[in-house]
């Protein structure tokens, strides 16, 4: 058998167990495990096997998982999420594309507090699905919206993405956070578009029984006071974290316990806090938690497999000839990229294909800080198509929306993105490199 | 007989329920261990508590690990069923019973080498340093068998009440408070 | 599957003249660091070319493979051949006579702390039991080992924090790498931060503390160039080390010829990675100086400060070889023939360290 032969066998088993509904984390575990021992033999396996699970979940950085969504969790359950939509819907003179563009301005935000897109979106999905549904936005489309939002955090300074990169290829870090900025910024507004456009295009048609869907649940009307306090706690909240943040008091990965200290006060003092609270609050971050480092602990088993393949090598041996049309090879890595961040986690790839693809980058003359935030792009990007993307499966994690459903509209924000903001940043490079150069 | 299942599977369910306070106590503890550790930096500058090996060493793997059949019977593990959910319940059945035993036969073998890994660690006594001296960490590598083995024998359970019934048994049933009450 | 794998059958490498012989190497360093750039990529390619072919490496660095700190075991199960480099000073546990190196100087840089180094892995000097540094550390392990270059020295960086009295030392905050770093930290009244390298660029650039024990060569490899300002090098807080690793029996698999060649190769290149860290430290610290960045010595800090920081050299050394002492280890002597080494090669240490005998 062929390599070329065993790496279609390897695809189409892989689009078979995934279309027989296994759970993803299974899917990529059992490829990873096959494809190991296939290539290596079964006694390869040991190492991966022994210590990745432990390895992988005792991270630091990872804390900002648990922890933004337990400060959501907190942040929910005392009501005051529901206060403030309500508040904004009503100075927006009811138009509710108002309140979809602020949970997207929301995401923005909370990616330059956050550097973890996972944590970001699930936060986002459990805070605001709910309230969009209710002012009229249908649930796939407040989802996907947010799945994208969330995802942000991957490219809004300050980023795991950027610092992985950096320290890959020596990079300096401070430049990449401050190149992302601008195409931070274009995500931001292309995600509002789609958004608009989604949403238009969704109140064109008859609504599905979405009303009866929206738990009815009773809406305490909104006095004077009450607003009062929740636009005072929610200053308050924002004001720390950015507050802390910028001023040195904490870490962006210690914004995330930071956060949920203050959503615990915040229920503390509206006197919601109980046994119920509590074991309703610790039961939902678990399960999201759980669920996404399973994933990103079987999605390094898979990344072994495919490093061992070393396909993402010999995929780069292909480009050689095509050295003298330098738009070509940039397109074709951009597409190399986008395919592995489909079906791999964002870091794996950064690691496992950026100190291969550098040297043709280098080749090319392309600047590599330019190349770094492309990669951050795309890697953004990533979160959001199938079968891979975390941003989506912690939506549907915390709003039990299905992941095809969002899977069909978040492929919309991923293509019109790359799209978009790729095709922008090739033609246009200064939209990268012009920010830092000013310093 | 599977009576004698239900009542095992309902006995288990108080397993898996303290394996979810256990993790999610910990993120809480977590939470308010980071807070202190701030506090304590900004106001005598220094890391009290070396909280930053505590909680990658301890913590998270605590966060994790005991958590994973609780969390994998609450059904919120992704998965594509747009094709599945055209077929026939006794076809989905035995997909789905066919799937899960694949996936028995990969957590089994996660079992096996994390209890490989852990008496390792135990021979080596690894620990990690801090504030000049060395804290073993090993004894919290036995949660990595542990909670994969908790997690083989949901998925076990699972595929016996899937054959016991013309549709898949996916997601544990079990309502929390059930159990609570 | 036609895949001509590295460690993948029983017998992993092929000892037939002949046929070719396949190594995989594993290296958690990331492709533009110094020591991949100065020792084991130089390294690999020598070897490939000495032995015209017959030897080849399939390399994966970055962690692409095997994270740091799990190299031992992946030598041992056979995923890997050679562990480039084997990261004995994050695993005083398992190597606990290792972390000498990092026992800190006055004096000394790159070139001669890798020189000692390489003395010292060649040593024949019994430490107890007859048995050699080398023999304690890894023969009973199994494995076959050479020295790799050091890192750079240590020194103290900081950002908009400068060292001038005795009050300054007790108000600083920094990151402490290693264990010895904690306890020097410990003795002079530092204040010591735990916190991931990868974390470090944000917090110190925002202030969250004020700055790390750090080598100058390796600023670029976290972004530090754009932060620290303040460098005090009147101290040198030891050379971080590792060692290139293969298991005794996958190493006595190889012929006789070309273990040679492997073994001459890596002698050569030590001195030339070293040239490539002080190479760098000197680009570094150029361009930090026209940015701005202040470097001081010993004379630019007050007297008591200088007392302090010697009296903590020596408290270090006692309380390091107290405790490998207390664990049954021959701190003491390892710590005697470390100085020895350093000393011969031109660095210097205080006065209590040489009374020690
Ligand atoms: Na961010
Ligand atoms: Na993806």
């Amino acid at each position: 058998m062929s390599l070329g032969v065993f790496y279609i066998i390897m695809l189409v088993l892989f689009l078979v167990f995934l279309f027989a509904g296994m759970h993803i984390h299974a899917v990529l575990l059992s490829m990873g495990v096959l494809g190991i021992i296939m290539l290596e033999g079964p006694g390869y396996i040991t190492s991966f096997m022994q210590s990745n699970p432990y390895k992988v979940v005792a991270s630091y950085t990872l804390t900002t998982i648990p922890l933004f969504v337990l400060m959501a969790q907190f942040i929910v359950q005392s009501g005051i999420v529901r206060d403030m939509y309500a508040l904004v819907y009503k100075f927006s003179k009811g138009k509710s594309g108002f309140l979809g563009t602020l949970t997207v301005i929301i995401g923005a935000f909370l990616g330059a507090v956050s550097g973890s897109t996972t944590g970001s979106s699930a936060a986002l999905g459990q805070v605001a699905v709910p309230e969009l549904r209710r002012h009229g936005f249908r649930d796939v489309t407040a989802g996907s919206t947010i799945a994208a939002a969330g995802s942000l955090s991957g490219i809004i300074p300050p980023s795991i993405i950027l610092i992985l990169y950096g320290v890959v290829t020596e990079t300096p870090i401070g430049s990449l956070f401050i190149a992302a900025i601008v195409p931070g910024i274009m995500m931001t507004i292309v995600i509002i578009g789609v958004m608009l456009y989604m949403h238009k295009a969704d109140q064109r048609k008859a609504l599905p029984d979405i009303e009866e869907e929206v738990e009815a649940g009773e809406i305490a009307p909104l006095t004077p006071l009450r607003a009062l306090f929740v636009v005072l706690v929610g200053t308050v909240i924002v004001t720390v974290i950015f507050g802390g943040i910028y001023s040195g008091v904490f870490t962006p990965t210690e914004a995330g316990a930071v956060g949920a200290f203050l959503g615990f006060l915040t229920a503390l003092l509206l006197g919601k806090v109980n046994k119920k609270f509590y074991v309703e609050s610790i039961t939902e971050t678990v399960k999201i938690t759980t669920m996404v480092l399973l994933i990103m602990v079987t999605a390094q088993i898979f990344g072994r497999f495919i490093t061992v393949s070393k396909l993402p090598r010999e995929l780069i041996n292909a480009l050689g000839p095509l050295i003298e049309y330098p738009v070509l090879i940039l397109a074709l890595l951009s597409l190399i990229y986008f395919i592995l961040f489909m079906f791999i986690e964002g870091g794996a790839v950064i690691i496992m294909a950026t100190p291969v693809l550098l040297p043709i980058v280098q080749e090319i003359n392309v600047d590599i800080l330019w190349f770094g935030i492309l990669v951050s792009v795309i890697c953004t990007i990533g979160l959001l198509t199938p079968p891979v993307g975390l941003s989506v499966f912690a939506v549907s994690g915390v709003t039990g929306i299905s992941i095809e459903r969002l899977f069909a509209r978040s492929m919309v924000f991923a293509v019109v993105l790359a799209l978009v903001v790729c095709s922008l940043m090739i033609a246009f490079p200064a939209l990268v490199t012009w920010l830092p150069n000013l310093m | 007989m599977m009576r004698t299942v239900d009542q095992a599977y309902r006995a288990f369910h108080y397993v898996k329920y303290a394996g979810l306070l256990l993790s999610g106590t910990t993120i809480f503890v977590m939470m308010a261990f980071i807070v202190i550790d701030v506090a304590t930096r900004n106001l005598m500058g220094s890391s009290v508590f070396g909280s930053y090996e505590i909680t990658q060493y301890f913590l998270m793997p605590l966060a994790f690990f005991p958590a994973l059949a609780y969390a994998y019977g609450s059904g919120i593990m992704p998965k594509l069923e747009m094709l599945t959910n055209r077929l026939k319940p006794v076809l989905r059945r035995n997909i789905a019973i066919l799937m899960m035993g694949i996936e028995l036969v990969l957590f089994s073998l996660l079992t096996f080498y994390g209890w490989q890994y852990a008496l390792s660690g135990t021979r080596e006594q690894l620990g990690f340093s801090m504030k000049g001296g060395i804290v073993p960490y090993y004894p919290i590598l036995y949660f990595i068998p542990l909670g994969f083995l908790l997690l083989s024998v949901e998925i076990l359970f699972l595929i016996i009440k899937s054959f016991g019934q013309k549709e898949p048994a996916l997601e544990t049933k079990l309502e929390t408070a059930e159990v609570d009450a | 599957v036609e895949q001509s794998g590295g460690a993948d059958s029983e017998d992993s490498v092929s000892a037939e003249s002949d046929e070719k012989i396949v190594l995989t190497l594993s290296s958690g360093l990331s492709t533009a660091n110094g020591w991949w750039e100065g020792y084991f990529k130089p390294w690999m390619e020598e070897v490939e070319e000495r032995t015209d072919g017959r030897v080849e490496f399939e390399y994966y660095a970055n962690q692409e493979l095997i994270p740091i700190n799990e190299e031992l075991q992946a030598l041992e199960n056979g995923a890997i051949d050679i562990a480039a480099p084997l990261w004995t000073q994050y695993d005083p546990q398992r190597f606990p006579l290792s972390e000498v190196t990092m026992l800190p100087l006055l004096e000394s840089d790159t070139m001669i702390a890798t020189k000692a180094y390489g003395e010292l892995v060649k040593s024949d000097h019994e430490l107890a039991d007859g048995k050699t540094f080398v023999e304690m550390e890894f023969g009973d392990r199994g494995l076959k080992v050479f020295a790799t270059p050091t890192t750079a020295e240590y020194v103290i960086s900081t950002k908009d924090v400068t060292l001038d009295t005795a009050d300054d030392l007790k108000k600083l905050s920094l990151r402490s790498p290693t264990r010895v770093h904690e306890i020097f930290a410990n003795n002079v009244g530092i204040s010591s931060i735990s916190m991931p390298s990868t974390e470090m660029f944000d917090a110190i650039n925002r202030g969250a503390f004020h700055g790390s024990f750090f080598s100058v060569a390796d600023w670029t490899g976290y972004g530090m160039q754009e932060v620290f300002n303040y460098t005090f090098e009147g101290v040198n807080l030891g050379h971080f080390a590792g060692m290139w690793a293969m298991t005794e029996e996958t190493w006595n698999s190889i012929p006789e010829d070309i273990q040679e060649i492997m073994e001459e190769a890596s002698y050569e290149q030590i001195p030339k990675g070293a040239q490539v860290w002080m190479d760098r430290a000197e680009v570094i610290r150029k361009e930090a100086e026209a940015n701005g960045a202040v470097f001081e010595k010993m004379d630019d800090v007050d007297e008591e400060t200088q007392q302090l920081l010697v009296q903590g050299i020596e408290d270090t050394w006692t309380e390091w070889i107290e405790e490998l002492e207390g664990n049954g280890q021959p701190g003491k002597e390892m710590a005697m023939l470390w100085r020895d080494l350093v000393v011969e090669q031109g660095g210097t240490v205080p006065e209590a360290i040489m009374d020690l005998e």
